[in-house]
């Protein structure tokens, strides 16, 4: 019978379509959102294979960071100084990670013992941290420098996950609630012996769907990573990929994809049986709808909005959302404080997990033998004038009211509100953008391009002050990390060039319409095109 | 992205209406009637064009508000070839013409694609599948523009949902993508209005 | 008032298909002929369209209201061609779907303005007072401001009809009206109809004898498509006299007999069934009494395909 129901439902065209697109829509999102990332795909196989052919390669890339300062010309993996500079910071702290293994988890392990002597209600959490890193220190597991990048990404793909749970409400649409609204389950109750098994095999045909949904939709987002940014061996420890290193599982990177693609079908599973629940209270097809996006709402604030510090932190952890963020329970180890008491969060999430199935199986099974028909009764109270002998108005009326034409447009109107961002300053450089734009329209033509000439000699002279230090770091008068930090510090400056840029190119072109046209110009923000 | 949102609230508002109708069968009784076809069609479409024409001005008001929110508009009065991008603009003309002119420009395409959209509910008798090819319409510029498929891009739905598109990129590959995507939404919608007046659908 | 049915042909085909129909080329396997050269002719009067299930009534149906084009055929009222009459054949009809199929969440009332207004009633105190006018007529006055999803099935049908005789219309189609109601509620309908029919055609589709049994005019039969008869209901049960029967079967022998002849009905008594039979040709082997034939037995005769012939 669950054979029968998927064979149905994947005759459904508007289901295949339904999943055609998401599956393209996932995989074109990571593809643009990667590009925008790492400004060019094939930079970290680049990097990555130079890197592994060094005999030193912390080493290698401090000479050639020191090498690029000198001649910013000289840039072999990216267009921009400002680019390569971050692209090698990166690759810096992942091999010191790798190349350094050893020491920086023997330095977690004396920092969590030093912190549990503060504060005593991190004495248990101390101590299995200090026993599970010893463990893995005292195992043959060591991390490999290597492009597991891809792979990096891959495990922190929300977009995927949300994903998924649009294309489990679509199956369960075809599934459960089309063939309710048809009135199918009234003549389901009057068999005794068909009630039970009829909600289980339902249940089973979603919980199946949302399995091969999340293999299909995963491996496919895999696909599309590592053809873009490509991949070295699976057979080393996990540790080895970028924001993995203090993995707590002794297991490869093969090893730990399985184990997370486990868990991600797990979370699956239990949204399943949420929204087959969801499905079976008597609720019309509209407020089923309502409700799922409302409980999936909440979750996000609650898991984004809740900082780990905060009293509340175990609604962040205790929520839909939070059970669909694998990576974050299995990458490393974290304990929350409740009532003054220490719990591991995979232990916390395990729990809830479990309790969870517990009661969404129970009460979905609740929810269908007590099912009754929705309620659409309803006298209706003077409704007659709504209508009359004008087809306009009749047609407006049934628009509006009937076809929910008011809802539509109030929720528009809302999202169009909230999608516009009405904060007077969006980001720094929104910021400074706007407060240059206001300055230059006091000035007249000449002051504004001396104004924009002097920003420019400033920028110049924060990058030669980025040349002097790595001088300063060869000759051995600072430190590594002064240099990294006051480096830091001078980039973020650096970061107002485009804006610079902008305006001068703006400069010229004011310059060439007055003399041109002769017409009055003023600098104008790009947000009215 | 606010056109993507107006673009997708258009096809929740139109595409079911006349699905509605075939997949309930209602359309035998509407038929039956002698104001159920012409009529009928005329009606709403005078309902939800005017309808569409305000939705789109109250978008770009409260696109405009967030923007004197965040910038401050100033200058309108300014000519347009003030902005760098319209410097080869022909016409001297001022901001606020320039405004109202793709305001205007941007009605006329909402109200063609809409057409479309109207056209593709006349033709499914699934409210769901309307949707779906409804959303499948607005979402494939989207794609497009991110996967750099430049000859796709010379056929595609860009600039109804993005009208300024074609006062400042006003070259020949945007001039036959517009004859082009008219023409096919203009006969789309007269094949689909004629089947549905003679009792073809 | 003479509504035409002029030779009249309906194919469904693959949608694929289709093109190639409108070029002129025909179709070597069309998924099903619905409509086979029917023609026949109605004054006013109540007219009973019967056949199985996949006969062709809907299809024709259909034709006769104007929703559907025939391959080839004309439907004409008083000489001009429907389609081409367009608005004002549709203002005189009243048609009456298969299905219950209405708008869920407007009441009872706005329902009926609703199609009001599409049948091109005008404002004013006539309008409102034929709405009200035709709720009486259908006993829905009580159930004004309920919503249709709320009403019984029974209720639904009389709406529909409601809404078909909204616009007092010339000609009257209904389409299976006691489809799913309890015998009460098709008494009433059929009382109903026989009352409102005065001076209008009224076609009405139907395979249930009952419903149209001593009301029609006249009853056509269709076929796989095709007509087999038009006739009043007395020239039509003439026709199968002497070929209804009423044979006492021994139990025994019951199952054989089963095999080979038509039978209509059966009551047991004892070790002997009364069997209600039609066939051509006397039964000799058993008991025989000769019947009255009635309307059913007509319908049963035209559609069973198994008759012992000897």
């Amino acid at each position: 019978m669950v054979c029968q129901s998927i064979k149905l439902l994947l005759k459904n065209k508007s289901f295949i379509m339904i999943c055609m697109l998401l599956i393209f829509a996932n995989g074109i999102f990571q593809y643009k959102t990667t590009m925008d990332d790492v400004f060019d795909k094939n930079v970290y196989k680049e990097t990555i294979s130079w890197l592994t052919d060094e005999a030193q390669p912390l080493d290698s890339l401090s000479v050639y960071r020191r090498e690029i300062l000198e001649d910013p010309n000289n840039l072999r993996f990216l267009p921009h100084l400002y680019q390569e500079i971050m692209l090698t910071s990166e690759l810096s702290s992942y091999a010191d990670g790798v190349l350094n293994y050893e020491a920086k988890v023997e330095q977690l392990i004396n920092d969590t013992r030093a912190r549990a002597m503060f504060f005593k209600t991190e004495e248990k959490g101390a101590k299995e941290t200090t026993s599970t890193y010893q463990r893995l220190l005292s195992s043959d597991q060591r991390p490999t420098l290597g492009n597991y990048f891809a792979f990096g990404r891959w495990v922190k793909l929300g977009f995927t996950d949300g994903v998924l749970c649009i294309l489990l409400l679509a199956a369960a649409t075809f599934l459960i609630i089309q063939e309710r609204e048809r009135g199918m389950y009234t003549l389901i109750k009057t068999m005794k012996l068909g009630r039970t098994r009829y909600f289980l095999q339902k249940a089973a045909t979603l919980v199946l769907v949302g399995i091969l949904a999340s293999i299909v939709l995963y491996l496919s987002s895999l696909v599309v990573l590592i053809a873009m940014l490509g991949t070295g061996p699976w057979s080393v420890a996990v540790q080895s990929v970028p924001g993995h290193m203090l993995n707590p599982f002794p297991v490869t990177i093969l090893g730990y994809a399985t184990m997370f693609l486990i868990f991600k079908i797990a979370s699956c599973i239990i949204m399943t049986l949420f929204i087959t629940f969801l499905c079976f209270l008597p609720l019309k097809a509209p407020a089923i709808y309502l409700t799922y996006g409302i409980s999936m709402g909440v979750s996000v604030i609650l898991y984004y909005k809740i900082y780990p510090g905060s009293t509340y932190v175990l609604l962040k952890h205790i929520n839909l959302i939070s059970l669909m963020d694998t990576a974050e329970i299995t990458n490393k180890l974290y304990y929350v404080s409740v009532f003054g008491k220490q719990y591991s969060l995979q232990g916390i999430m395990l729990t809830f997990a479990g309790l969870f199935f517990a009661i969404l199986t129970v009460a979905g099974m609740i929810a269908y033998l007590t099912y009754k028909k929705t309620y659409s009764a309803a006298m209706g109270k003077k409704k007659t004038r709504l209508y009359g002998f004008n087809g306009f108005t009749n047609e407006a009326t049934r628009l509006l009211l009937h076809q929910k034409g008011l809802l539509i447009i109030a929720a528009f109107i809302m999202i169009i509100v909230f999608a516009n961002d009405f904060t007077v300053h969006k980001n720094d450089l929104d910021t400074y953008y706007k407060n240059a734009v206001d300055h230059l329209n006091a000035l007249d033509i000449d002051e504004a391009e001396k104004w924009i000439e002097k920003r420019q000699e400033e920028l110049e002279r924060l990058e030669g002050e980025i040349i002097s230090l790595g001088v300063l770091l060869q000759e051995g008068q600072i430190t590594e990390d002064a240099y990294q930090q006051a480096t830091i510090t001078i980039s973020q400056q650096l970061y107002y060039r485009s804006v610079v840029t902008e305006l001068e190119e703006q400069s010229v072109h004011i310059r060439d319409m007055k003399e041109s046209k002769g017409i009055a110009c003023a600098y104008l923000y790009k947000a009215l095109l | 992205m606010n056109t993507t949102i107006f673009a997708l609230f258009s096809v929740s508002l139109l595409a079911p209406i006349f699905s509605f109708d075939r997949q309930y069968k209602m359309e035998r009784i509407l038929g039956a009637t002698s104001r159920g076809n012409k009529y009928l069609l005329k009606t709403r479409f005078r309902i939800l064009l005017p309808l569409q024409a305000l939705m789109y001005i109250a978008m770009q008001v409260i696109w405009y508000s967030s923007l004197s929110y965040r910038y401050g508009i100033k200058n309108i009065s300014g000519n347009i070839q003030s902005l760098p991008i319209f410097k080869d603009f022909p016409i001297v003309i001022d901001m606020r013409v320039m405004l109202i002119l793709q305001l205007l420009t941007g009605i006329l395409l909402v109200w063609l694609f809409c057409t479309f959209i109207f056209s593709i509910s006349i033709k499914n008798s699934d409210v769901i599948q309307s949707l779906l090819i409804g959303t499948i319409a607005c979402v494939c510029p989207f794609i497009l523009a991110f996967v750099n498929f430049d000859l796709a891009k010379m056929f595609w739905l860009g600039p109804f949902l993005a009208p300024s598109l074609l006062f400042y990129k006003f070259t020949w590959p945007v001039i036959l993508n517009m004859v082009v995507m008219t023409s096919f939404i203009v006969l789309f919608a007269h094949k689909a209005v004629k089947d549905y007046t003679s009792a073809q659908v | 008032m003479t509504l035409k049915v002029e030779n009249i042909n309906k194919t469904y085909y693959r949608r694929r298909r289709l093109h190639k129909l409108r070029s002129g080329k025909e179709m070597s396997s069309p998924i099903k002929k619905a409509l086979d050269s029917v023609s026949f002719s109605l004054e006013s009067g109540i007219y009973a369209l019967m056949g199985p299930n996949g006969a062709g009534k809907t299809t024709l149906i259909n034709i006769m209201v104007g929703n559907l084009k025939p391959d080839t055929g004309l439907v004409s009222y008083k000489g001009q061609d429907i389609f081409k009459m367009g608005a004002e054949y549709r203002k005189l009809i009243g048609y009456m779907p298969q299905h219950q199929w209405m708008y869920e969440n407007m009441t009872v009332m706005q329902f009926l303005y609703y199609i009001a207004t599409l049948k091109d009633i005008k404002k004013g105190p006539g309008g409102k007072e034929r709405i009200e006018q035709v709720l009486d007529l259908v006993n829905l006055t009580q159930e004004t401001n309920k919503k249709i999803g709320a009403l019984s099935g029974g209720m639904k049908q009389r709406l529909l009809i409601a809404q078909a005789i909204l616009n007092d219309p010339d000609i009257l189609i209904l389409d299976e009206p006691t489809a799913g109601v309890d015998p009460n509620e098709r008494i009433r309908i059929k009382n109903l109809i026989s009352r409102i029919s005065f001076n209008k055609i009224v076609v009405i589709a139907t395979h249930v004898v009952p419903d149209v049994e001593y009301i029609s005019k006249e009853i056509i039969l269709l076929k796989e498509g095709a007509m087999i008869h038009k006739d009043s209901q007395d020239h039509l049960t003439k026709m199968l006299e002497g070929k209804v029967f009423e044979c006492h079967v021994p139990v025994d022998k019951l199952h054989e007999f089963e095999k080979s002849h038509n039978i209509v009905s059966m009551v047991k008594e004892k070790d002997i069934v009364k069997a209600r039979i039609i066939s051509d040709y006397q039964e000799l082997d058993f008991d025989v009494k000769e019947l009255v034939p009635s309307l059913e037995d007509v319908y049963l005769y035209n559609y069973r395909s198994s008759i012992r012939l000897d």
